[in-house]
């Protein structure tokens, strides 16, 4: 599980309008919002100020604002823009939130903690259908070998998993169906989430210690 | 273990208007269970594998883990007979008490978090104020601060620019004295006394000693405990917990010049029980 290799972070519709996203990998937590113009950002989940998380401050569009002293950061640079507490002055311009490389592609929003050295390499068409997120409290070793044996009886065609390392002691499980058939969609989603369910219950059991 | 100078302090426990006469009561101190009774007469007791010293001042219990060097900070206000004064909460908080110490020294954030009543958009400006340690007193101190409010009471009907001075005599305890709407020449007192349960969660008491002569102590307590209420979940989502005493940690701006004060304070005294040591 590299810093440097690209993971799934979000599924792009975690990210309505205005609202901002509280994601983990490999132990670092993130913000991730989408701005007005479209454009998605992944940023470490602290204001430089005083350490508030800013999963827990308001998107308003172009920038973030920290909910404790309002201090605001723009899209894409993460560049702080305003201090209320000095409206008059102009900010320091060192002070930039750690910003983490961003790919939303597939339905999903993929970032790494260290620039991956290639694109996202995937087979994937552009619009798969994304199954729900299934957070797994065990580490992504133990669930990868369940998922390569994961075959519930009559799914149709075979879903793609990446696995969403969040910290060595927890993973979240990410699918997608390339090619879903045209209809009955709902049925599908609802089957693979019973059987992803019953393999995180596998996954969670530990042996009696 | 905790630091000798954290070790040594007089500790809130609990409020004794909260506390039920003569039954034996359990908390934590500093990740020490601690068993206080509160008897008649405004006496208490108190003891961990031993007993422990025990002060009774400004309506809380208080203890010590180690030998006390000196006498609990002076609040003479506390024994103006016509002041409103009793604990308003005792609220526990997942944070480090120099953590929530601060928070409480902080002005910018009032039209942020206490929107409407502390504070509101667009008077954010936190204008130059005075900082001063005073070695003879071993506190710190901000006076001169002011800032607009909309609702900085229950005694007060409309907004009006106040002033403050923030007092911090104790590591873990701060005191803030801001304008009576009642009387020009006299000031609100309002105390935090932060109780260490270990170095990440804390018990905040928090006193009231105001000058309000229509309002009935709930509607007190209950204005104290909204803006209470509207900072928990800010100190809760702050990371890291424990308060980084490097000045490069965090970024402070000509606002947090208290904090920069607090901060240095702190390290100047050895603390390291709930903070990050300088490196």
């Amino acid at each position: 599980m590299s810093a440097h290799a690209w993971h799934p972070i979000a599924a792009a519709r975690d990210l309505p309008p205005r609202h901002v996203f509280h994601a983990k990998l490999l132990g670092q937590e993130l913000a991730v919002w989408r701005a007005d113009d479209g454009y998605v950002n992944v940023w470490e989940n602290r204001c430089l100020h005083r350490g508030v998380r800013l999963s827990i401050g308001l998107n308003e569009g172009q920038e973030l604002k920290c909910q404790y002293h309002g201090w605001r950061y723009a899209s894409r640079t993460a560049g702080c823009t305003y201090i209320p507490a000095h409206p008059e002055g102009a900010p320091a311009r060192r002070i930039a939130n750690r910003i983490f490389p961003v790919i939303e592609r597939h339905g999903l929003v993929w970032s790494a903690l260290e620039t991956p050295p290639d694109d996202l390499q995937t087979s994937l068409p552009p619009d798969p259908l994304v199954l729900r997120e299934i957070a797994i409290d065990a580490p992504a070793a133990i669930v990868e070998p369940l998922l390569a044996a994961y075959d519930p009886p009559g799914h149709g065609p075979r879903p793609i998993f990446f696995i969403q390392p969040t910290d060595s002691e927890s993973c979240v499980i990410r699918g997608v169906i390339p090619e879903p058939p045209p209809t009955d969609t709902l049925a599908l989603l609802r089957l693979h989430d019973a059987a992803l369910c019953a393999l995180r219950d596998l996954a969670e059991q530990r042996p009696a210690a | 273990m905790p630091d000798p100078t954290t070790t040594n302090l007089w500790h809130p426990i609990a409020a004794c208007a909260d506390t039920p006469v003569g039954t034996p009561q359990r908390t934590t101190l500093l990740d020490t269970p601690i068993t206080y009774t509160l008897h008649g007469e405004g006496h208490a007791t108190a003891a961990s594998s031993s007993m422990l010293p025990v002060l009774i001042r400004y309506g809380y219990i208080w203890t010590s883990l180690g030998t006390p060097t000196a006498d609990l900070f002076d609040i003479p206000e506390y024994a103006e007979p016509d002041r409103r004064r009793f604990n308003a909460a005792s609220v526990s908080v997942h944070v480090s008490a120099p953590r929530a110490v601060e928070n409480f020294l902080d002005m910018s954030h009032f039209p942020f978090v206490h929107t409407g009543i502390l504070g509101a958009e667009p008077h954010t400006e936190v204008k130059e104020y005075d900082v001063e340690t005073s070695a003879e007193r071993d506190e710190v101190l901000a006076t001169r601060c002011r800032f607009f409010q909309p609702q900085p009471s229950t005694a007060a009907d409309q907004g009006a620019e106040v002033e403050y001075v923030y007092r911090v005599p104790h590591p873990n305890c701060a005191v803030l004295y801001k304008s009576s709407v009642i009387d020009e020449n006299r000031r609100d007192v309002i105390g935090i006394f932060v109780q260490p349960v270990s170095q990440e969660r804390v018990r905040a008491h928090m006193l009231v000693c105001v000058l309000d002569d229509r309002s009935d102590d709930a509607t007190i307590k209950r204005f104290q405990q909204t803006v209470f209420g509207q900072d928990k979940p800010i100190l809760e989502n702050q990371f890291p917990k424990r308060l980084p005493l490097d000045p490069r940690a965090e970024s402070p701006v000509r606002a947090d010049r208290v904090s920069i004060a607090y901060r240095r304070w702190l390290a100047a005294k050895g603390i390291t029980y709930g903070v990050i040591p300088a490196a």
